[in-house]
């Protein structure tokens, strides 16, 4: 089958399961993906000035140009089950020798923000997948799953500054960044006294440590008025000074992290490792996410076709903008990635909408799959 | 015979940095008509053409091979020169141009001391304004690496052409990134470089051009060159 088939066979699929098919150009404006995606994608784009010096690229991605195309003409679709097919232009691509990848996929986006319909959809996103990958004659796979938001509910327990917490999670898919804010932490946050006065002193030039006589004083120097306000500057130094995390403190959370990041494995053993972690470290106030993860088990236990489901607390992806399910589908043996998605609950506010949207998709590698099918009937697999 | 073709900064700090070092090595120049001369040769050298040139100029002419060897900076070559590593070597360090590329802040900022501070200020600006801060400087490419490494990602970088340490004062952008030798303008600016703000640490240096047509007699020439200054 040629990639154009596949991408036709797909789009067909997903037509008759419901899902709304939206046509895209091939050319659109860069800022949109910087904005939106990862630095690895972005080193992937090819990108050029046209006539009026305005920044465009072909498209490396479908999943920004398909929300931004529902929150522009909302009104056109009769729901937010969308499908697109086609190909994305990457640089460094899964298929050697390519610039064009080729992606077919499906997002489905709704209003509600319930837990309970996040599961559902989480649910309903990777049965799509695995149905997808049946309608093509690919019945066999091995699964792996993360969740950004278990991360989060795993940071919310430390005993970590607020900022911090956050920082962690905004960084959880730069793997190298993160490792730099690890060491970072190992070496202890936050100003003591010591280091407080001194910076008063030292840009400042007085002893007091007295909020408001700090904020006229910055006022006084502030006469430009930059975009950040005195108020904003003299909160932000107190709380840095408000809550100091020691160097031998720092040291046992980035531990704790790390022995987190370790939990992975087999779907079935995942939550008594989980359970043990929390035993072990004392954790009481985490709440760990047995149901969901029962959920996601009964659902694989249930396809035929799943071969092994491996839940991993390192999983992550290149693409920045996932903030909870993550997830890819292989071949059993692991060679061809086949498919992968993720739920992104924030990206649709960032590309201007005014409702709170959450949404949830996945994408077929075209490519990957075609090599696969054609190694199957070449009897290596 | 075979020539090679050098070029000199021609004016400037930089210049008068080179006159001294070529003095000290007792380096002078042959073919010149007149002191402003833009093309000559190394007095005993006929075959050493020097060309004087803009520093910018030295980096433009490495990039696309029409000189053998430039004097210029680490931060042109850096900034201009898009995969530098592959297309000029540094032969020689030279003990002058120094300076630093680096990050400065507002120094009432009492709360910002490095670029994980500024990376949170980026995050919360952005919140608060929908916009990225906008950073003001004449090297966007490496401010543009150094802070994808430090995590960076909520600014954008405002091309200035120059002054770029009032940039936060008059509007223009909220912080900066430019090239300081003493930091005494910056700090006169009421400006204040990160602690873990240093981008690039630049000196001048003779950098060879990889691009340039190169055989046997024109590595010679450059060795012979090479030799003197040393």
């Amino acid at each position: 089958m040629s990639i154009q088939e596949l991408n036709l066979q797909l789009k067909n699929y997903f037509e008759s399961k419901d899902f709304t098919y939206v046509d895209l150009p091939l050319v659109f404006d860069s800022d949109v993906f910087y904005e939106m995606s990862g630095e690895i994608l972005r080193k992937q784009m090819y990108s050029f000035y046209d006539n009026s010096g305005k920044e465009k690229c072909l498209r490396p991605d479908l999943t920004i140009p398909v929300c931004h195309n529902y929150i522009t003409n909302s009104q056109k679709f009769k729901s937010g089950k969308l499908c697109y097919s086609g190909p994305v232009f990457r640089s460094s691509t899964e298929s050697e020798g390519s610039v064009e990848l080729n992606q077919s996929g499906v997002e489905i986006i709704y209003e509600d923000n319930k837990n309970e319909s996040q599961l559902i959809n989480d649910i309903e996103i990777i049965q799509n997948a695995l149905e997808t990958l049946k309608n093509i004659g690919i019945e066999k796979i091995n699964l792996r799953l993360g969740n950004l938001k278990y991360f989060m509910n795993f940071i919310s327990v430390l005993n970590l500054p607020q900022r911090w917490k956050e920082r962690l999670s905004r960084h959880y898919f730069r793997k190298d960044y993160f490792e730099t804010l690890l060491a970072r932490l190992s070496r202890g946050v936050g100003y003591d006294s010591q280091q407080r006065d001194k910076i008063i002193k030292e840009i400042l030039g007085t002893e007091t440590t007295n909020s408001e006589h700090l904020k006229k004083i910055i006022e006084e120097k502030n006469i430009f008025k930059s975009s950040r306000t005195t108020s904003e500057i003299i909160d932000r130094f107190n709380q840095k000074a408000d809550m100091i995390i020691q160097k031998e403190d720092g040291l046992k959370i980035v531990e704790l992290i790390r022995e987190y990041q370790k939990i992975n494995g087999n779907i079935d053993d995942y939550n008594q490792n989980l359970n043990k972690f929390i035993m072990d470290y004392d954790l009481n106030d985490f709440e760990d996410n047995t149901e969901t993860l029962n959920k996601l088990n009964e659902l694989c236990s249930s396809s035929k076709g799943v071969n092994e489901v491996i839940f991993l607390n390192n999983f992550r992806n290149t693409i920045e903008f996932y903030d909870g399910l993550i997830f890819e589908i292989f071949d059993t043996s692991g060679t061809y990635r086949l498919i992968s998605g993720g739920r992104y609950d924030k990206l649709l506010k960032s590309l201007g909408s005014d409702e709170q949207l959450c949404a949830v998709g996945f994408a077929t590698y075209n490519n990957e799959i075609n090599k696969y099918l054609e190694s199957k009937s070449n009897g290596q697999n | 015979m075979d020539k090679i073709k050098i070029a000199l900064p021609s004016k400037g700090r930089l210049r008068r940095d080179m006159e001294t070092l070529f003095k000290a090595k007792q380096i002078s120049f042959a073919n010149l008509s007149n002191d402003r001369d833009y093309i000559g040769s190394v007095e005993g050298h006929d075959n050493i053409l020097v060309y004087f040139l803009s520093a910018k100029e030295i980096t433009n002419r490495l990039e696309e091979g029409s000189i053998h060897l430039g004097l210029t900076g680490d931060d042109l070559v850096q900034e201009k020169v898009e995969n530098f590593e592959n297309k000029v070597s540094k032969l020689v360090k030279l003990d002058f141009g120094k300076a630093n590329l680096v990050v400065a802040v507002p120094n009432f900022w009492i709360d910002v001391y490095s670029m994980a501070d500024l990376e949170e200020i980026c995050n919360l600006h952005r919140l608060k304004t929908t916009r990225r801060l906008r950073v003001a400087t004449k090297y966007t490419n490496l401010t543009n690496n150094f802070f994808s490494k430090c995590g960076v990602l909520d600014y954008r970088t405002v091309m200035s052409h120059g002054s770029t340490e009032s940039a936060p004062f008059n509007g223009f952008s909220e912080i900066i990134t430019d090239i300081t030798s003493s930091g005494e303008t910056l700090k006169a600016n009421n400006l204040r470089v990160l602690d873990d703000g240093i981008i690039l640490k630049s000196s001048a240096n003779i950098f060879k051009s990889n691009i340039a047509e190169w055989n046997s007699s024109s590595e010679k020439l450059c060795n012979e060159f090479i030799d003197i200054l040393t």
